[in-house]
C-alpha cells in the first residue's frame, strides 16, 4: 500500500513556484535585530523542551509498559531516571549544585508516586493508588514552591501548582485509559500530556532568562522566532516518540497498535499544518504525502521483521533511501537553498538510522540499548528542529519579528493638565468663547 | 550530545524491583512471547497471553472522563468594564508607531489594545492602554489610578464571551524608563495591563511625563 503511495507522490512535481509565498516583501531596513532562533534564550528554551518532553513521554510509555508487564520495563524506567539526571544538570547549571540536587530528589520522588499508583493499580488497591495521589498533591505544594523562590517568584506557586496537577492528571488519565482498554484515548492523553510540557518550559525558560539576563547575553526565550523553533521541537520529537513506541507496538501486534499510528498520523496532520502556515496549502499537502509515505515505509519493515523477510525489509530500505533524496530536495527547493539537500539527506539517514536501531535492538531484546538509542532519536529531533526553524526564519524575517515597543504609548493631550503651556490657554480661551458663543445663542433664543 | 547516566537511583531501584517483582510471572509469560517477533503468526496467543498479563485491562473500553488539557480562553477584545471607575468603553486595535510606540486609540473615549501581543485571557502580557485626558478635558481613563487591589475588570471578546481579571497592583514610572520588555514581554501569568498618562504635562517635553501601569490577572474557573 505505502508503495503505491509512494508512487503516487513521485508523480506531484516539485513546483517551485508554489512554494514561494507571493506578496510577501523581503525588507531590508529593520527597526529590530533580525529575528534569531539560536540565541542563548532560545538554545536554554530548546533545552528544557527537549528534557522536560521527554520526561512526559517516557513517563507514559514506561507507566504502560508496567500495565503490561513488559519486559523492557526496567529499561524504559532507567531512561526515565536519566533524563531526570539531565533535568537536574539543566537546573544546576542556572541555580547551582544545591538546587540540582534538591530537584533531583523532589522529581525523583514524584515519579516513584506514579510507581505507587501503578502498582497499587495492578494489585487492585484503592487505598495505595488513594495514596500515591496524595503523595502526588503534596510534591505539587512543594515543588511548586521551589520554583517559586528558585525563579525570585516570577513563577507563582499557585499557578504552577495548578499546571502540576494538570501534568498530573494527565499522566494518571492516560494510564488509567491505557489499562481500561480504551487507547484512543490513552494516545491522546499521551499527546497532551507532552503537549503540556512546552507551556512548561516556555514559562520556566523565560523565567529564567529574564532572572538572569546576563547569562542570556540579554536575549529572550519567548519571540515568535523562538516560538516556530518550539514548535518544530514539539511536533519532530513527538514524530520519532510515537514512531518508535508504534513499532514496537507493531511487532509485539498489541491491541493499542492501531491508537499509535493514529497518534502518529495525528502528529503529521500537525506537521503539515506548521508547513501550510508558512508555504502554505499546497506544500502542506506535498509535505504530508511525502511524510506519511516515510512512515509507510517504517511500516513496511517492521512487517518484514515480523514475517523474518529479508528482501521486504531491504526494500523498505530502498523506499526510506528515496524518501530521504526526495524530502531533502523538497526542502531545499522550498526554503530557496538555505537548506542543503545533501546535509539534508545525512540528517534524514541519521533519524533513520536511530529508528531502525532502536527497533532492531528492541526486536533482540537488548533493551538497554533500545533506551538509550531511542533517547538519542529523540534528542536528535531538536537538531532538525533547530536547522529548519532557522532556515524558514531566515527566509520569511518579517513574519517572525518580533513586535515589541520600545516605547510607552502616549495616552494623554494635557486638557486635564495644570500647564500654563500657551497652546493649553489658546485651547481654553477658544473654549470660553465657543461657551460663551453658546451662551448668547441660547440668550437669543429664550 | 548528552549525558547519559544509566545508572538508576537506589530509591527508584527498589521500588521498580517491587513492581518488577509483583508484576513477575505476567512479564515472564510476556518476555517469552517478545522472543517470538512475528506478530501475525502469535496473533492468538499473544491475545491469550496479554489476558492474564494486563491488569484490569478490558478490551476496548472506554474510559469516560474528557481529556484534561490547557484550554485556551483567550478573547479577541472588543469591550471593556470597570465598575470602580464607571468605565464602558469599546477597544480598538491598535499597533507599533514608526517612531516604536505602542499606537493608541483613535478615539479618546476608547481603549487599544496591542494586538501584536498576547489577547486577554492567553500566557503572557496583553495591554490595553487609554488616554488620561483629551485636549479639553478628562478621557477614558482620567480615574485609572483609583483603581486598588482586588477591583475587577471585565474584557468581552468578539463573540460575547466575558472575562473578569482582577487587580493585582500598579506603578508609576517616567516616560522613558519604563521597563517596556517586562511590560509587554511574556509571562507564565495571563495577565493583562492597562496604561495612561500621568505625571506632570510639560508640552515641550512630549506632554505628560510619567506612565501608569494597572497589573490584573485572569480570574481563574468562573463559569
Amino acid at each position: 500500500m505505502n508503495m503505491n503511495m509512494k508512487n503516487a507522490f513521485l508523480a506531484v512535481p516539485l513546483s517551485v513556484s508554489l512554494l514561494i509565498p507571493t506578496g510577501l516583501n523581503v525588507v531590508s531596513a529593520e527597526d529590530h535585530a533580525k529575528p534569531s532562533v539560536t540565541t542563548e534564550a532560545v538554545e536554554l528554551r530548546s533545552t528544557l523542551d527537549n528534557l522536560l518532553s521527554e520526561h512526559a513521554y517516557l513517563a507514559v510509555e514506561t507507566m504502560r509498559k508496567g500495565a503490561e508487564g513488559a519486559p523492557d520495563f526496567k529499561e524504559a524506567a532507567g531512561a526515565l531516571s536519566a533524563n531526570t539526571e539531565d533535568l537536574a544538570g539543566a537546573i544546576s547549571s542556572v541555580y547551582g549544585e544545591e538546587a540540582g540536587e534538591k530537584f533531583s530528589k523532589m522529581w525523583t520522588s514524584h515519579i516513584g508516586f506514579f510507581v505507587d499508583y501503578v502498582k497499587g493499580t495492578a494489585e487492585n488497591d484503592e487505598e495505595k493508588k488513594q495514596n500515591a495521589l496524595d503523595e502526588l498533591s503534596q510534591y505539587r505544594q512543594d515543588f511548586s514552591q521551589f520554583l517559586e523562590s528558585a525563579t525570585g517568584e516570577r513563577l507563582e506557586a499557585d499557578a504552577l501548582a495548578e499546571g502540576l496537577q494538570m501534568h498530573v492528571n494527565q499522566l494518571i488519565g492516560a494510564f488509567d485509559s491505557y489499562v481500561v482498554g480504551d487507547y484512543a484515548k490513552a494516545y491522546e492523553y499521551e499527546r497532551e500530556a507532552i503537549n503540556h510540557m512546552y507551556g512548561v518550559s516556555k514559562g520556566l525558560s523565560s523565567a529564567i532568562v529574564n532572572q538572569f539576563p546576563d547569562k542570556f547575553n540579554n536575549t529572550k526565550a519567548v519571540t515568535p522566532a523562538a516560538d516556530l523553533r518550539s514548535n518544530l521541537n514539539h511536533l519532530l520529537s513527538e514524530h520519532a516518540g510515537l514512531a518508535m513506541m508504534a513499532m514496537q507496538n507493531g511487532i509485539e501486534g498489541s491491541e493499542d497498535f492501531k491508537a499509535s499510528t493514529e497518534a502518529l498520523a495525528a502528529n503529521t496532520d500537525d506537521l503539515a499544518a506548521a508547513i501550510s502556515s508558512i508555504y502554505g496549502e499546497e506544500a502542506g499537502q506535498q509535505f504530508e504525502k511525502m511524510w506519511t509515505g516515510h512512515i509507510g515505509d517504517f511500516v513496511t519493515y517492521v512487517q518484514g521483521t515480523a514475517k523474518d523477510d529479508a528482501a521486504q525489509k531491504e526494500k523498505a530500505m530502498e523506499a526510506l533511501k528515496n524518501y530521504r533524496a526526495d524530502f531533502s530536495q523538497f526542502l531545499e527547493t522550498a526554503t530557496e537553498g538555505r537548506l542543503d539537500a545533501d546535509t539534508l539527506s545525512g540528517n534524514l539517514q541519521q533519524h533513520v538510522d536511530h529508528l531502525i536501531n532502536t527497533f532492531d535492538s528492541y526486536v533482540e531484546e537488548d533493551y538497554a540499548a533500545t533506551y538509550e538509542q531511542l533517547r538519542e532519536s529523540y534528542a536528535h529531533m531538536f537538531g532538525a528542529s533547530k536547522a529548519l526553524s532557522g532556515a524558514f526564519v531566515s527566509q520569511f524575517p518579517d513574519k517572525f519579528a518580533m513586535e515589541m515597543p520600545s516605547e510607552m504609548p502616549d495616552t494623554g493631550m494635557g486638557g486635564t493638565a495644570d500647564s500654563n503651556s500657551d497652546l493649553w490657554i489658546f485651547a481654553s480661551i477658544l473654549a470660553l468663547i465657543s461657551a460663551s458663543a453658546l451662551f448668547y445663542r441660547k440668550q437669543a433664543k429664550q | 550530545m548528552k549525558r547519559y547516566h544509566l545508572s538508576i537511583q537506589i530509591l527508584m531501584g527498589v521500588i521498580l524491583t517491587l513492581l518488577v517483582a509483583c508484576g513477575g510471572t505476567d512479564s515472564q509469560v510476556v518476555s517469552d512471547t517478545a522472543e517470538q517477533v512475528s506478530a501475525k503468526e502469535n496473533d492468538q496467543s499473544s491475545e491469550n497471553v496479554r489476558e492474564e498479563a494486563t491488569m484490569q485491562k478490558k478490551k476496548q473500553g472506554t474510559y469516560a472522563d474528557p481529556i484534561i488539557k490547557d484550554e485556551d480562553v483567550s478573547v479577541s477584545p472588543k469591550r471593556l468594564q470597570i465598575p470602580a471607575i464607571d468605565v464602558d468603553t469599546d477597544i480598538e486595535n491598535v499597533g507599533l508607531l514608526d517612531n516604536g510606540q505602542m499606537g493608541v486609540p483613535e478615539q479618546v473615549e476608547n481603549v487599544g489594545w496591542f494586538e501584536p501581543g498576547a489577547k486577554p485571557g492567553a500566557r503572557g502580557s496583553s495591554v490595553l492602554a487609554g488616554h488620561v485626558d483629551s485636549k479639553t478635558g478628562p478621557a477614558v481613563f482620567y480615574n485609572l489610578q483609583k483603581l486598588k487591589k482586588g477591583d475587577e475588570i471585565f474584557v468581552t471578546g468578539e463573540s460575547g464571551e466575558r472575562l473578569t481579571f482582577v487587580v493585582t497592583g500598579k506603578d508609576v514610572f517616567p516616560q522613558y524608563e519604563a521597563p517596556v520588555e517586562d511590560i509587554f514581554g511574556y509571562t507564565a501569568r495571563r495577565s493583562l495591563k492597562l496604561i495612561t498618562c500621568t505625571g506632570e504635562f510639560i508640552r515641550s517635553k512630549g506632554g505628560h511625563q510619567d506612565r501608569l501601569v494597572v497589573y490584573t490577572e485572569l480570574k481563574q474557573s468562573e463559569s
